[in-house]
């Protein structure tokens, strides 16, 4: 049924572009769709929700374990969040719940009354329009997941006032799931969608189905994150540069490839459910790690696991120690800069190279591999031999790394002025 | 903000979205530390 209906969407895009060879196949049309994927006119004519954010506001004012508020960076959205939300340590589970505009005041109240009431973790938000994926939730694991959706699929009122979810999704009594760490599922796949589209309008729509879609992705996920071979595609598309505005795009090439992997899936199998669990408990053992080389290697190299090592490409001992104290620096670099700030990373590696090793989180041991593989001396080494960036032979570690290397240059520009 | 294409499918028009509000896209980035002030609260 899931598969059918990511057919007939798929065939019905076709014809807007077969019969319009003018149209433009741009980004926003795809995640438009999506958003708007099994609306009817009505829900578009009447799609104002935001006349309920003061209400909800005022409905959770006081309750303990739950925060509403309107935020700066996302004004399209009212932000529910649990209290102890920084307790994270995993990638969230996303959870889109499709209420109609009819029941969406009562549905909402009721939903996150319960996550309040049940303590679940979550950070989530409602739109300001009425979408496919109006109340998001990112609930903390597996286990708060099931309680929402056996919650909402026991509860007769929300069940009757759910309206469709995209078929892109893994989908449980109606309810979208995805794992989608610091990008977006739906992003992602109307990426997909757009370069498919792209694709067939230089090879004909005739054969467009869901089969010949899943074909395409997987040869998409192969050539780009498995050989490589259209990897700069990726990184050097527009759709990256604005993905990549906070520059971890070694970090976010992995998201976008476990992304990709699950939307595979879920081209593949009706019911995708135990394919998304075993996804999701695959990318958080990728993406939890307690060392640096984990946290480093498992977002850069092991991207591509199939077909490089580190070890492959050096066999001589001393070359191999200056990369890794290079990396160790990176790796410190790309872990500070983004749980503190490049002022702050600033500041911790200034005063390590005043012998103050204070600063210096243990997390990821990098507390102890500092002090034993990286002394302040060669921080200065490396900092003044920055020519030698590309240490890899491999075309694919170049590109991530060079990304790595703009933060880094920025932070030693800095380290210069302290 | 959004901007519309009218179309011809199967005979009939219809709209499709070029453009949307970047701020439409459902990203999963950090909100907290930045709240808006109650009275500060924008409306659309």
């Amino acid at each position: 049924m899931r598969l059918q209906k990511i057919d007939d969407f798929l065939k019905q895009v076709a014809k807007i572009y077969f019969q319009n060879p003018n149209t433009e196949i741009c980004f926003d049309s795809f995640y438009s769709y999506l958003m708007h994927y099994g609306l009817n006119n009505k829900d578009i004519i009447d799609k104002d929700l935001s006349s309920f954010f003061d209400g909800w506001k005022d409905h959770f004012k006081d309750k303990e374990n739950i925060s509403v508020f309107h935020s700066e960076r996302q004004r399209r959205f009212l932000q529910f969040h649990n209290k102890s939300e920084d307790s994270y340590k995993i990638d969230p589970i996303k959870m889109y719940v499709p209420f109609n505009k009819e029941n969406i005041n009562d549905n909402v109240k009721d939903l996150f009354d319960f996550t309040e009431e049940n303590n679940i973790y979550h950070i989530s938000k409602v739109s300001d329009i009425v979408r496919s994926d109006s109340v998001v939730l990112r609930v903390e694991d597996i286990d708060g997941a099931n309680k929402v959706i056996n919650y909402v699929s026991n509860n007769e009122n929300m069940k009757s006032s759910m309206m469709e979810v995209n078929p892109f999704l893994t989908n449980i009594n109606g309810i979208g799931i995805a794992s989608d760490n610091n990008s977006s599922y739906n992003y992602i796949v109307a990426n997909c969608l757009k370069l498919y589209f792209e694709d067939k309008r230089k090879k004909g729509f005739s054969n467009v189905s869901n089969e010949d879609f899943s074909n395409f992705i997987e040869d998409y996920y192969n050539k780009t994150f498995i050989t490589c071979e259209k990897l700069d595609s990726l990184i050097f598309s527009e759709f990256f540069e604005r993905e990549n505005k906070d520059g971890y795009s070694n970090i976010l090439v992995n998201n976008i490839r476990q992304i990709v992997r699950l939307l595979s899936e879920n081209l593949k199998n009706e019911n995708s459910i135990d394919a998304f669990s075993r996804h999701y408990i695959h990318c958080n053992n990728v993406n939890t790690n307690n060392n640096y080389e984990d946290f480093y290697y498992k977002n850069i190299e092991n991207i591509n696991n199939d077909c490089m090592t580190y070890s492959t490409y050096y066999n001589n001992e001393e070359e191999v120690k200056k990369i890794e104290k290079e990396d160790l620096l990176d790796s410190y670099m790309l872990y500070s800069n983004k749980k503190y700030s490049l002022e702050e990373s600033n500041r911790i590696i200034g005063n390590y190279l005043l012998d103050n090793k204070e600063l210096i989180t243990d997390e990821y041991n990098f507390k102890n591999d500092f002090i034993n593989k990286l002394n302040p001396d060669d921080i200065i080494k490396i900092t003044e031999n920055d020519d030698n960036k590309l240490r890899f032979e491999n075309r694919f570690n170049k590109k991530i790394r060079n990304s790595g290397y703009g933060l880094k240059n920025e932070y030693l520009e800095n380290i210069k002025k302290i | 903000m959004d901007k519309y294409e009218e179309v011809m499918v199967d005979g009939k028009k219809i709209l499709i979205a070029t453009q949307i509000d970047p701020e439409l896209i459902d990203k999963n980035i950090e909100t907290k530390e930045l709240e808006i002030k109650e009275d500060e609260t924008p409306k659309n």
